[in-house]
């Protein structure tokens, strides 16, 4: 399977370049970033051909892409691989608005491709260790759940708010949410914030 | 200070025979001049094993000491909801007072209690034991020198099992304030005398109890400080074993301190016999001792008080505020202020 990325600028885009690059099933064919020279050296790096433009790129052969733009540009690369019939893994969070998510998610409805977002949380096994534990009871009813999430500080556009849609609270409270909601198959009923 | 009749020894007399009260008789015991006037207590049994194991004269009331004894200061290491009646008694006896912490069970109680040791011009001395650990008495001149820079995100954490059935006042709201203000209170002190005033606060507490009877208490306090710094506070009433931690996060760095890696011993042993106690603390003067000693220099006039009285009411009421915010739902301004930063 052919597989294209859309932009290096989340630093993720290099896990799955290369977690791509040692697969035998699939193929990183093609990278499009708007920064021409990132773009080239990481097609260099990965052996793939770099494209720099987009509709070009999203016209090739490939049948995913792997879209690691800036948070605010999620929605129009999105948008416009769901109309090139392009399935998508798209980084989290999947928006800086939820209207923005919601168009997105009715995007590929309508277009027919699979629509993920990376959270990859849910794929480390101390998480699914602790979702099974909870699930079977091994704490009893849970009464309180008190999370924190600690990183380093990535500097660049995501604390630029433009780009981001927001800081920290932004990046990590994503995480954090979908664990929780994952889970414990719940939903939050109210919230407050400090 | 003019110490009673002739010694030059601080004449002490303990209210309560429970664990504190114990506790602080071992250590008033052991102290340098000091000597224990008096133990006072309600239960005669109890009071006359407590009496004969430090070999000191029992007494069921503060007017019978006060009848038979000289004394300086009242150490009252007894129920909160004892306090008012106990300060108001010894105060106007003209004595100082320790007191335990919470100070009271309200801070109108506090307030009442801090006017008419003013009245009376005695020491209102209370035990915030807290500021007396080393790690938080350090961590605490840390974050004053800078070390971590401007506050941003303060995270603290405190847990000790459900109150058991021999204590069981503490799981009465009206007598001991309840997890938020009983247990809070060591909090709230320690974050006010660090980071200031506090601006608002938004609290949630979960009470639990299982079919087989066991039951627990949950509470997770978050405030904003007038100066922008965020603080979360987890209490729990809900834990195997004391749990205590703390992240104080800047835009210089992180100090964290948690209590299960500060014991360098740890006993660890099959059988389920009778156990060896290891000391709760490795420290040559453990905190409890520090506390004493500065109470001590306090009342000779040779310190001033670490923790005011007034510190003490400025934690009960972040605490009135955090029980008022669970009960609510809502946020609870203190104090104007809370930019962010």
């Amino acid at each position: 399977m052919k597989i294209g990325i859309i932009s290096f600028a989340h630093m993720h885009a290099l896990s799955y370049a290369a977690a791509l690059h040692n697969r035998t099933d699939a193929e990183l064919s093609y990278i499009w970033d708007e920064d021409e020279v990132r773009g080239k050296e990481m097609a260099d790096k990965y052996n793939c051909q770099y494209i720099a433009n987009l509709d070009d790129f999203l016209q090739t052969d490939i049948e995913a892409v792997v879209i690691c733009s800036e948070n605010m540009n999620h929605k129009e690369h999105v948008i416009k691989a769901a109309k090139a019939e392009k399935h998508i893994l798209c980084e989290k969070p999947i928006a800086t608005e939820v209207k923005d998510a919601e168009a997105m998610i009715k995007a590929c409805e309508e277009a027919g491709v699979i629509l993920q977002i990376a959270y990859p949380v849910r794929f480390a096994p101390v998480i699914e260790n602790i979702k099974a534990m909870i699930q079977q009871g091994a704490i009893g009813e849970v009464l309180a759940i008190n999370a924190t999430n600690h990183g380093l500080m990535p500097g660049g556009w995501f604390i630029e708010k433009e780009l981001s849609g927001g800081g920290s609270a932004t990046d990590h409270i994503v995480h954090i949410m979908d664990v929780i909601r994952w889970i414990f198959e719940d939903e939050v009923k109210t919230l407050a914030s400090h | 200070m003019k110490t009673a009749k002739g010694t030059d020894k601080v004449k002490i007399a303990v209210i309560g025979i429970g664990k504190l009260g114990k506790r602080h008789l071992t250590i008033w015991s052991q102290l340098e001049g000091v000597e224990i006037v008096g133990v006072i207590g309600r239960n005669p049994e109890k009071l006359q094993v407590v009496g004969k194991q430090y070999g000191v004269q029992t007494f069921t009331s503060v007017e019978d000491l006060l009848a038979m004894q000289e004394v300086d200061a009242f150490d009252i290491c007894a129920p909160t909801d004892s306090h008012l009646m106990f300060v108001n008694q010894i105060a106007e006896a003209s004595k100082h007072i320790i007191c335990a912490k919470p100070l009271g069970v309200t801070s109108a109680e506090a307030e009442e209690m801090i006017a008419i040791c003013e009245q009376n011009n005695v020491q209102l001395l209370v035990s915030h034991t807290l500021r007396f650990f080393p790690e938080y008495a350090n961590a605490k001149e840390q974050v004053e020198n800078g070390a971590i820079g401007r506050p941003g995100v303060i995270r603290m954490s405190r847990g000790v099992p459900y109150p058991s059935a021999n204590r069981e006042w503490y799981t009465d709201e009206q007598r001991s304030g309840g997890l938020l203000l009983d247990l809070g209170v060591h909090e709230f002190d320690w974050i006010q005398s660090t980071f200031g005033e506090v601006q608002r606060v938004m609290a949630k507490h979960v009470k639990h109890t299982e079919t087989s009877g066991r039951s627990m208490e949950y509470g997770l306090v978050i405030m904003r400080m007038v100066d922008g710094t965020v603080v979360h506070v987890e209490l729990s009433w809900a834990e195997t074993k004391f749990r205590s931690s703390f992240e104080l996060t800047g835009n210089k760095g992180m100090i964290t301190y948690n209590h299960d890696e500060t014991n360098p011993v740890i006993l660890d042993i099959h059988h389920d016999g009778p156990s060896v106690d290891l000391p709760k603390s490795m420290l040559r003067r453990d905190p409890f001792v520090r506390q004493l000693e500065h109470f001590l220099a306090c009342l000779t006039k040779k310190a001033e008080p670490v923790v005011l009285a007034t510190d003490a009411l400025a934690a009960i009421r972040i605490a009135e505020a955090a029980k008022k915010s669970a009960a609510e739902g809502q946020p609870v301004v203190l104090n104007e202020g809370g930019q962010r930063k």
